[in-house]
């Protein structure tokens, strides 16, 4: 770490601060201990990091993001914003939530879902209004024809759309809610006397986003991503955006790949399939300490760090600390798996 | 003579708890769904707000996160090992006390009555998780079945507690909600409101503990309270001023409520209870489409139906501000989906 590319709390707010932002998401959210996990499990300390706890529609890390796109995306003059997406996807419904927050017009085009069942994320989000567009399998090869075509109807009457994929500004977003979350853990981390911080988490942005801050204040948190979806490379995704965000922030350090150790053996068979394993950590956590996990994303998580702690890839001095990042709905949609899952615990 | 907030910090702290809610929780403008109101025609009060009980944090969240802190401490104290509950289908707070249960290590068994064929998702789904053992019965069999788990539960060796054979248990809501009643000092105070303040709820026990509190304090608070489900209004009023003498009695308050504490509106349950009509339907829409604020249909679309509907008839003061009580109640959105559907 060079110490000269260390800056203060307060510097690094200071470089959020010059974005447009507006107040969507209850913060700070909270950090509390799971005692009932970290003594069945027999290893280090375990906490967690409740961003389900934003209160947007269900909660969840984006309504972070959404602080500052909202904003970003209104002041350019943009009057609806068109969002593609999976059907079970909760960035389509915490959206939807903020869209209505700041009274702009959304419209969301879902892949796969023509054939769904209104449930879960999907059944949040026609409550919440959003004008959906569900494409069957044979469609979403071409979504974003498809949106992009909605997206020249809407201009010829006379609307400014902004087609979220076309954008940098989303792609890197997130990661700036997770610099703020930084700040934030720091504070908290210290309050509650924690050390040798190890935090774990889907890999994607919010941990990014953590990282950046961490390395940017000087801290030697260290960080386990979790995959949960073969089919996007993290490259793409997450790893090549950290100049972007460097840019954005105008910061004197950003984060590498080597930053993150990544877990990518508790994908199961795919994206949005969940696995024995994943339902059940769902269970374990929901039996010792009440807190709710989802099978898609926090799930798959959990089952890592269940697994992690059993078998030495956590040191027992650690404060292991595991980033809740939402997705409840999606609960609902696996209810009937669930329902029948015999959890061996 | 009012009582000061430092007697009800004292008396509440004498009481057995254990910890399971994020407090306080937040007191939020609904600026949003009282501009859209007005430009549908319908007279808005002087300001709308809602406070967020559906965000205490305990599994989903919700009001009852307040109420179990007093439960839970009270069956640890007494040395019980093993919760058994009667609840129906829909319960919320057959989920509140698996959460409660499974943080504090206690074995739980639900008797989920009613709509025994329905599927488990929603409430019951995330019982199921939180390690609940789940019995499904017709209403008339719950008692029977309890005791025989009782009993059963009891030559095993270990404690049991039948949780609706305490008298405690009918309390703890009304008492929990005159801290809340507390925290609504404050913020009404940082939001700078002068004008009179009516609460607005559902038929039970966090709405009379508001009222208590406002009495007790000597706040011009008004309640209002919608039924959610068929009954008799005095008989609510009897039980409610009933409770009000056991709570003040046991917290050392001066004042209990009187039958005209809380209005009582009875013309918003639609066809019975967990049986959401259009106008409710109609307010989950609205709300969460004005607001990104997500209601249940079970409760507090009801309510929320309730007001939009006394707004529309021109039966609120229009210096009032409302506080809309946001009880929580949302894992049993998920078990209504199909009547989202067009």
């Amino acid at each position: 770490m060079n110490p000269k590319k260390i800056i203060t709390p307060k510097q690094l707010q200071s470089h959020i601060d010059k974005l447009p932002r507006i107040n969507i998401a209850h913060l700070p959210t909270p950090l509390e201990e799971m005692p009932r996990l970290t003594e069945r499990l027999g290893g280090p300390n375990i906490w967690i990091k409740r961003e389900d706890m934003t209160g947007l529609a269900y909660g969840g890390n984006k309504a972070r993001h959404y602080e500052f796109e909202m904003p970003h995306v209104s002041e350019a003059g943009y009057d609806v914003m068109i969002n593609i997406m999976d059907y079970h996807s909760n960035n389509a419904r915490m959206t939807a939530a903020a869209a209505n927050k700041v009274g702009m017009r959304y419209i969301l085009v879902l892949k796969n879902s023509a054939t769904r069942k209104i449930q879960g994320n999907l059944l949040v989000d026609k409550i919440l209004g959003a004008e959906l567009h569900l494409l069957d399998e044979f469609q979403s090869s071409t979504a974003h024809e498809y949106a992009t075509q909605l997206k020249k109807d809407l201009e010829k009457e006379g609307h400014t759309p902004y087609l979220i994929q076309d954008h940098l500004f989303p792609r890197i977003v997130g990661m700036v809610g997770f610099v703020q979350a930084g700040i934030e853990l720091k504070e908290q981390i210290e309050q509650a006397k924690l050390n040798n911080v190890h935090i774990i988490g889907v890999a994607g942005r919010s941990l990014c986003g953590l990282i950046i801050a961490a390395k940017a204040m000087g801290l030697d948190w260290k960080f386990t991503g979790v995959t949960v979806n073969y089919d996007v490379p993290l490259k793409g995704y997450i790893f090549e955006h950290n100049k972007d965000i460097q840019n954005l922030l105008d910061l004197p350090v950003t984060f590498e790949e080597a930053d993150m150790r990544v877990l990518d053996q508790y994908v199961g068979e795919g994206y949005g399939l969940m696995t024995p394993q994943v339902a059940e950590a769902i269970h374990i956590a929901a039996q010792t300490d009440a807190i709710i996990c989802d099978p898609n994303y926090t799930g798959t998580a959990m089952a890592a760090l269940i697994d992690q702690v059993e078998n030495g890839g956590f040191n027992d001095n650690e404060t292991v600390i595991f980033l809740h990042t939402g997705g409840l709905p999606a609960l609902f949609t696996f209810a009937e798996q669930l329902a029948n899952f015999n959890a061996k615990i | 003579m009012t009582i000061s907030q430092k007697h009800f910090q004292t008396k509440l702290k004498q009481l057995p708890r254990f910890k399971l809610s994020h407090l306080n929780t937040p007191l939020e403008p609904l600026d949003r769904l009282q501009k859209v109101l007005g430009k549908q025609g319908i007279s808005a009060p002087n300001r709308l707000l809602v406070k967020r009980d559906d965000t205490t944090g305990l599994a989903f969240g919700g009001n009852k996160g307040r109420h179990f802190e007093f439960e839970i401490g009270r069956i640890l104290d007494e040395g019980f090992d093993t919760v058994i509950n009667i609840n129906h289908y829909h319960s919320n707070q057959a989920r509140f006390i698996a959460a409660g249960c499974a943080k504090a290590g206690l074995k739980y068994h639900i008797i989920s009555t009613d709509m025994v064929n329905a599927p488990v998702t929603g409430n019951l789904l995330l019982c199921k998780l939180m390690g609940a053992v789940i019995h499904r019965t017709p209403a008339e069999y719950g008692k029977k079945m309890a005791n025989r788990i009782f009993q059963q539960e009891t030559e095993a060796g270990l404690k049991p507690y039948i949780l609706p054979d305490d008298p405690f248990a009918d309390l703890m809501g009304t008492i929990s909600f005159l801290e809340t009643g507390a925290e609504l000092e404050h913020q009404i105070k940082h939001y700078g409101i002068k004008t009179p303040v009516r609460f607005w709820g559902l038929t039970g026990r966090s709405i009379a503990g508001l009222r208590l509190y406002a009495k007790n304090r000597g706040l011009n608070w008004k309640c209002t309270a919608v039924q959610y489900s068929p009954g008799a209004i005095e008989n609510f009023q009897k039980i409610t001023k009933e409770r009000s003498k056991k709570v003040a009695e046991l917290l050392d308050l001066d004042e209990v409520l009187e039958a005209d504490d809380l209005q009582v509106l009875s013309g918003y349950i639609g066809s019975g209870y967990g049986e959401p009509d259009d106008r409710v339907l109609e307010s989950i829409r609205l709300v969460a489409k004005t607001e990104g604020l997500i209601l249940d249909p079970n409760y507090t679309g009801k309510s929320m139906s309730g007001l939009i509907g006394e707004l529309k008839a021109e039966r609120i003061d229009s210096e009032e501000t409302i506080v809309f009580i946001h009880s929580g109640g949302l894992p049993q959105l998920f078990a209504h989906a199909d009547k989202f559907i067009d």
